[in-house]
């Protein structure tokens, strides 16, 4: 599911994706029944920093409707994103991209490896681990484990962010291939829960 | 309503008593007030003539017909209000500093032009004895540019120096709470009545402006937040200040105004660069480019004002080699996305990470909307 222009959308309908966002499931009661439907989508957003969408330094919003325009998107939704990251307009040293085979490629050693992680239970990715069994099933050491700790007590992380980020370095290690997650995987995973929009 | 805990002011006579009742009529205007002072050759004089229904020409001479009947009711008013000393009361009650051009105590030198013949004040009027110095800028400020006039404030306040902002959102309030910070003395220039707070998310940093330096205005109390009301309020901001700091402003925004003002009075303007990138730094730039003293060093204020600067500079080198020194250059002093930094030093995203977490932790970065700025 992708939802262009986050920030356009009814607060009460993204309210109503809380659940099947949770749950994956949606579930749909009548009068005499109720119904439940499986859910299991992927969300991806985005939006722009300000109603005009035109970006500096051509925008000509005012700081109010800046804040009234990220105040649509509240902290608890933000909060269920994964990801977040900040788009900047690009760079003259750009490279060129990967090509998409290649990423595919990595995707499925990634995939592979989160199945045989979770042949045992009853889902099988990363950001499906429930937050009861992150500190289980997603152990981190050394290094990682000394770069986790200072990003939480150094606040960078918030408490759900903190779990949250686990998952994803877990997934970054997984893309990599790497048995164990390191330091460089905390640290990217924390870069990529930006405080925006 | 924040009520003032401060005894009255002492020293109030018949003529700053009549001058502060004057103020605070209702619709009370620069123009108005000088008209009536002129009417009864000061403010004892205007009351007596408005008590004597004396100035009902003044407010219907240049009425449009359609106002007329509004501009009589106003004089009508003016005299049941006077009637009781509801003003008078107030004024005592809040122990408001009354301010009268020419008199003892008024802070604005005579050689500023239309400067207003009464200022209100609620606070520690020894405040306005030190050197005075305003440090305005944009309400759409950068992390930057917040850091930058927290630390012009926190400069000031800690060498002994006033600080006069406006209590808005974004730079005014920086700079301010740098100052509180440094335990310094404050100045808030409003642009509404001394018991408005506007706006509303500042009501703990006025209470805080109120007990550690004061709060200032012409507008009588209960005057409520009005745009044309705040370009005024910067002319008084101007007008108070010695030399006028401008951090970050954008093009066309109230703190040029700020800067003007002061250039024509012919007080010294300081503005901080910034990358033409920075829409935040298009003003301060401009103002550069005008004339205005280029601020690269938060102590280069307190030189201007022929003060030493405390402490010597500690200028902390920044990490010029490895990963860290390639990320922090790569900021190129602006903020950039993990990825632009990836791109520009040509290193891994995971290695930008950790440089910029290590920059982080020893105080050169930090992030913000999604993106790491360099601290200083």
């Amino acid at each position: 599911l992708f939802l262009d222009e986050l920030g356009e959308f009814a607060p009460t309908t993204l309210d109503a994706l809380r659940q099947p966002f949770e749950e994956r499931v949606v579930r749909i009661s009548r009068a005499s029944r109720s119904l439940c439907f499986p859910a299991a989508f992927q969300l991806i957003a985005c939006s722009n920093p300000c109603p005009c969408g035109l970006g500096d330094p051509a925008c000509r919003c005012t700081e109010a409707q800046r804040a009234r325009y990220r105040r649509r998107l509240s902290a608890p939704f933000l909060d269920r994103f994964d990801l977040r990251l900040r788009v900047g307009g690009p760079e003259a040293a750009d490279p060129c991209g990967e090509p998409s085979a290649a990423v595919r490629a990595r995707v499925a050693v990634a995939v592979e490896r989160q199945q045989a992680r979770y042949r045992d239970w009853p889902w099988s990715t990363n950001a499906h681990v429930p937050a009861g069994a992150v500190a289980r099933l997603l152990p981190l050491a050394g290094d990682a484990l000394d770069a986790w700790r200072d990003l939480v007590e150094s606040r960078v992380l918030t408490g759900r962010g903190a779990a949250r980020v686990r998952r994803v370095a877990r997934t970054l290690a997984d893309l990599d291939d790497a048995a164990d997650v390191d330091a460089p995987h905390v640290e990217v995973a924390a870069s990529l829960r930006a405080d925006v929009p | 309503v924040s009520g003032s805990t401060r005894p009255p002011a002492p020293g109030l006579d018949p003529v700053d008593v009549a001058a502060g009742i004057l103020a605070c009529l209702p619709e009370m205007t620069p123009a108005r007030l000088r008209a009536l002072w002129a009417r009864g050759a000061g403010p004892v004089g205007a009351l007596a003539a408005i008590r004597r229904g004396g100035v009902t020409d003044l407010l219907t001479v240049h009425a449009p017909p359609e106002r007329l009947s509004a501009r009589l009711e106003l004089a009508a008013r003016w005299r049941v209000v006077l009637e009781d000393d509801a003003i008078l009361a107030t004024l005592t009650r809040r122990g408001t500093h009354v301010m009268v051009d020419g008199r003892p105590g008024y802070p604005i030198a005579d050689d500023v032009p239309h400067r207003p013949l009464v200022l209100l004040g609620e606070g520690d009027a020894d405040v306005l004895d030190r050197p005075r110095v305003a440090v305005v800028g944009t309400r759409a400020a950068t992390p930057h540019g917040l850091a930058d006039a927290h630390e012009v404030g926190a400069v000031l306040g800690a060498a002994g120096v006033t600080v006069v902002s406006g209590l808005a959102i974004g730079i005014d309030a920086a700079a301010h709470e740098g100052a509180l910070a440094a335990g310094g003395a404050v100045v808030g220039v409003l642009g509404t009545g001394l018991d408005v707070v506007y706006p509303r998310r500042h009501r703990i940093l006025f209470e805080r402006v109120r007990s550690a330096g004061m709060l200032v205005t012409e507008l009588g109390y209960g005057v409520a937040p009005r745009a044309e009301q705040f370009p005024v309020r910067n002319r008084i901001i101007a007008a108070l200040a010695d030399i006028v700091v401008v951090v970050e402003a954008t093009a066309r925004g109230g703190a040029r105004i700020t800067a003007e003002r002061a250039a024509e009075y012919g007080r010294d303007v300081m503005a901080m660069p910034g990358s033409r990138r920075n829409p935040a730094a298009a003003g301060t730039n401009a103002l550069i480019a005008d004339g205005a003293l280029p601020l690269l060093d938060p102590s280069d204020v307190l030189l201007a004002l022929g003060m030493h600067a405390g402490a010597q500079r500690v200028r902390r080198t920044p990490p010029a080699t490895g990963d860290t020194g390639l990320v922090f250059r790569a900021c190129g002093g602006d903020g950039a996305t993990l990825d632009q930094l990836a791109s520009r030093t040509g290193l891994r995203p995971a290695a930008v990470a950790v440089a910029a977490r290590e920059l982080e932790r020893s105080g050169w970065l930090e992030r913000a909307q999604g993106m790491w700025w360099p601290k200083e």
